[in-house]
């Protein structure tokens, strides 16, 4: 059993015999262990759209969980329900044991616990607010020392210098910086109120590829120093598997298979595990197979008129860290929403009308989730 | 260097190009070929010049940039035609295909007939002509229903099938030259998957040659013939594919490859394989090699003179690229190119192995300088 192994280096040592592993299972104990915890919770927004499906998610504390699924898979509804800018349809959020505060001040204590770092950097920093301005913001939200003054540029500054931005200068805007630059910036503002968790949606998609690497190893330097339990989400299957210890893979709305991210990549159970596996490009051009006839993993599939787009927004829009975000229920983004309901179908298999292994059972019945030992679970009839 | 075999044109043959939008110095004296129906990759990050490059290739470039060199479409040149001539024949001899599709069709047009346009004008057709030749055209690019699929507007489709339109329009006239720029960036993975594969069999059928930016080595693998890399405003290598995956010469082209490969390979929780601090900002001109501040095979000689794009032959002569190199046309621009497949960052005190901390401190001081 590699699962050993595949536990995030640091966190045995920085939490020692503390850090429990995520888990997709509908385990109570689990949950009630759970930094953040999803109880069986589904989002349907407005126009009847089922973004969230039945979803059974625990980040246990000082672990990582990783969400990773294309577009309209429901990983960003389930950053927007972890920060608590929105509220799930049913089901139950879980905080340290207990459910998500319905009150908007106590909201706000809980927002204090968890930073994090999204998707567009040049989307989600103020472009009129300084650096020091924007790193010190969560802190006067949470109303905590060093929001104003001197004492807060000694922090700023200790801080920047952190994240690999020293002697910044903290009058500047975040039109000096890079990509990368900024990204820093976020981390350094999602830091700076010490939170005990990190929710990071897709924070290196829109980097270059040299500085997605050092912005990846300075938010696992910073779990590791911090001990923070991390909440990870990409598209991305071989980041994923570096970043955190388990992976909860999803589609349409659904968890399809949940796992140590070493198993999910060497030996994933579910299909649809394997066909995004299998749509990753070759690291080699003798080893190419995809630019080839009849090569699609999925093949033209359903991906019928009125499917989910690309790029979907990210919460980024409306989620300033810290910043006082109402409960907008938000863009509800490009899911398979906007194609129509059909793609969900209760009483199938999300996946069954793209799924190779498909059998007549997978269309007309919802495979439960199955338990296969303590750290892996898939919803599939017909497993690998 | 013309690295295709056929006694066809080759597709783009762009010699001595520069790019310049007022002091900034965003493509500085390229030359490059695409063989006809090859796919070149031209690779490389925000600010590269990689879409200036291809831009000015297909001379899409605002009056605002100053644009110097020669520019060859299938033997037709066209760096010297005057606006209005160059308008006339650019549908017979190049397609483009964009990152962004929804941005780059008509959101108020159906997709049918924005491709049945070009049918109309430049082919000459009649209106019905030419949107039975837009079905065609989509059936081509298998997209399922394409009569109905014709119908529709760009934001009733999804990602890839946006993405298809424009191959399908790109395509349509079976120009000789496509310029592709980051088309399955956008998509997800399973979507670009169908991109590709999609391209692997127009290529089978058509003879268009490809200029493909992208950053993904990935994609690269799987697409190209011939790959190059762009550093701040230069191609510093370039070369057949797999001669530039097997044996990079430059420090640039390897970190690149190494990334992708550590990604896959490396252990959970360890650090990632990072190519430390980052690339010139534009306007930005350090005196020798731009990479010089990023490499860990620097020398004085780096931070004075700017290597031109020479065979790569590897420094003693001999190396793995050595004698071939100048043979298939594998050229690089460093003073110390690799000259065997170790490379520049396998070193016991390359960065993968450096503790997370000590390479965060080299970061902040590159990043400082560079941001």
């Amino acid at each position: 059993m590699t699962s050993e192994s595949a536990g995030r280096a640091g966190s045995s040592v920085a939490a020692p015999g503390g850090a429990g592993r995520a888990s997709g299972s509908p385990d109570p104990e689990a949950l009630a262990a759970a930094v953040i915890g999803f109880d069986r919770v589904s989002k349907q927004y407005r126009g009847g759209r089922l973004a969230l499906d039945d979803v059974t998610l625990s980040l246990p504390a000082g672990g990582s969980l990783g969400l990773v699924g294309e577009s309209g898979s429901g990983k960003t509804t389930c950053v927007r329900l972890a920060l608590g800018l929105e509220r799930p349809t049913s089901g139950e959020l879980i905080f340290n044991g207990t459910a998500y505060p319905a009150g908007r001040a106590r909201l706000r204590s809980l927002r204090r616990q968890i930073g994090f770092v999204l998707q567009d950097p040049y989307d989600s920093l103020d472009p009129r607010m300084t650096i020091r301005d924007i790193v010190t913001e969560p802190l006067r939200i949470h109303r905590l020392p060093g929001g104003r003054g001197a004492r807060g540029d000694v922090l700023v500054a200790g801080q920047l210098a952190a994240v690999g931005l020293p002697g910044a200068d903290l009058r500047s805007y975040p039109a000096r910086y890079s990509g990368g630059g900024r990204q820093r910036i976020a981390i350094a503002r999602a830091l700076i109120s010490s939170p005990s968790v990190l929710v990071c949606d897709e924070p290196t998609s829109s980097l270059d590829v040299s500085v997605q690497s050092q912005i990846v190893n300075l938010l696992l330097d910073a779990g590791r120093e911090r001990d923070l339990s991390m909440l990870f989400v990409t598209h991305d299957l071989d980041l994923i598997g570096r970043v955190v210890d388990t992976v909860a893979v999803m589609y349409g709305g659904r968890v399809v298979e949940t796992g140590p991210a070493e198993l999910i990549r060497q030996s994933p159970r579910h299909p649809y595990t394997k066909a995004l596996h299998d749509a990753v490009p070759a690291n080699h051009p003798r080893d190419r197979r995809l630019a080839r006839r009849g090569a699609g993993p999925l093949g033209p599939g359903e991906l019928g008129p009125g499917e989910p787009g690309p790029g979907e927004p990210g919460p980024g829009d409306a989620a300033e860290p810290g910043a006082d975000v109402t409960d907008d229920p938000g863009e509800p983004g490009a899911g398979p929403a906007a194609g129509g309901a059909s793609l969900f179908r209760p009483d199938s298999c999300v996946f069954a009308s793209r799924c190779p292994r498909a059998q007549a059972r997978c269309h007309r019945e919802r495979p439960p989730t199955i338990q296969e030992d303590a750290l892996r679970s898939y919803a599939c009839f017909y497993p690998i | 260097m013309t690295p295709g075999q056929s006694e066809q044109a080759p597709a783009l043959e762009i010699a001595d190009l520069n790019v310049r939008y007022g002091p900034v110095h965003a493509v500085r004296d390229t030359c490059l070929t695409v063989g006809a129906g090859q796919v070149v990759a031209l690779i490389g990050e925000t600010g590269s010049g990689k879409s200036s490059l291809a831009l000015a290739a297909a001379r899409l470039l605002p009056r605002s940039a100053a644009v110097t060199g020669q520019v060859a479409i299938a033997g037709k040149e066209v760096s010297g035609l005057g606006g209005s001539e160059f308008r006339r024949v650019r549908a017979s001899l190049l397609g483009c295909i964009a990152q962004d599709a929804m941005a780059a069709l008509n959101p108020v047009v159906p997709v049918g007939r924005q491709i049945g346009e070009l049918f109309a004008v430049h082919a000459g057709m009649s209106r019905p002509q030419a949107a039975e030749a837009a079905v065609a055209a989509l059936a081509q690019v298998e997209i399922r229903h394409p009569a109905a699929v014709a119908r529709l507007y760009p934001h009733q489709l999804s990602g890839g099938m946006r993405q298809r339109v424009m191959i399908a329009m790109a395509m349509a006239l079976a120009p000789p030259l496509i310029v592709a720029d980051e088309p399955t960036t956008a998509l997800d993975v399973s979507t670009q998957a169908e991109i590709l594969a999609l391209i692997g069999e127009l290529r089978a059928r058509m003879r268009s040659g490809f200029l493909w930016i992208t950053h993904d080595m990935g994609v690269v693998a799987e697409l190209a013939d011939w790959a190059a890399v762009m550093y701040a405003g230069r191609i510093v290598e370039q070369g057949p594919v797999d001669v530039i995956f097997d044996a990079p010469a430059h420090p640039y082209t390897e970190g690149l490859l190494a990334t992708r490969r550590d990604l896959r390979s490396g252990a959970p929780g360890a650090p990632l394989f990072q190519i430390p601090g980052s690339p010139p900002g534009p306007g930005e001109e350090p005196p020798g090699c731009p990479f010089a501040p990023r490499c860990p095979r620097a020398t004085a000689i780096c931070n004075e003179v700017d290597p031109s794009l020479e065979p790569a032959v590897g420094e003693g002569g001999a190396g793995l690229a050595g004698g071939a190199g100048s043979m298939n046309g594998h050229r690089v621009a460093c003073h110390h190119p690799a000259a065997d497949a170790v490379g520049a960052w396998a070193a016991p005190a390359g960065p993968a192995e450096k503790p997370a901390a000590k390479t965060g401190d080299n970061l902040g001081t590159a990043g400082t300088v560079a941001l």
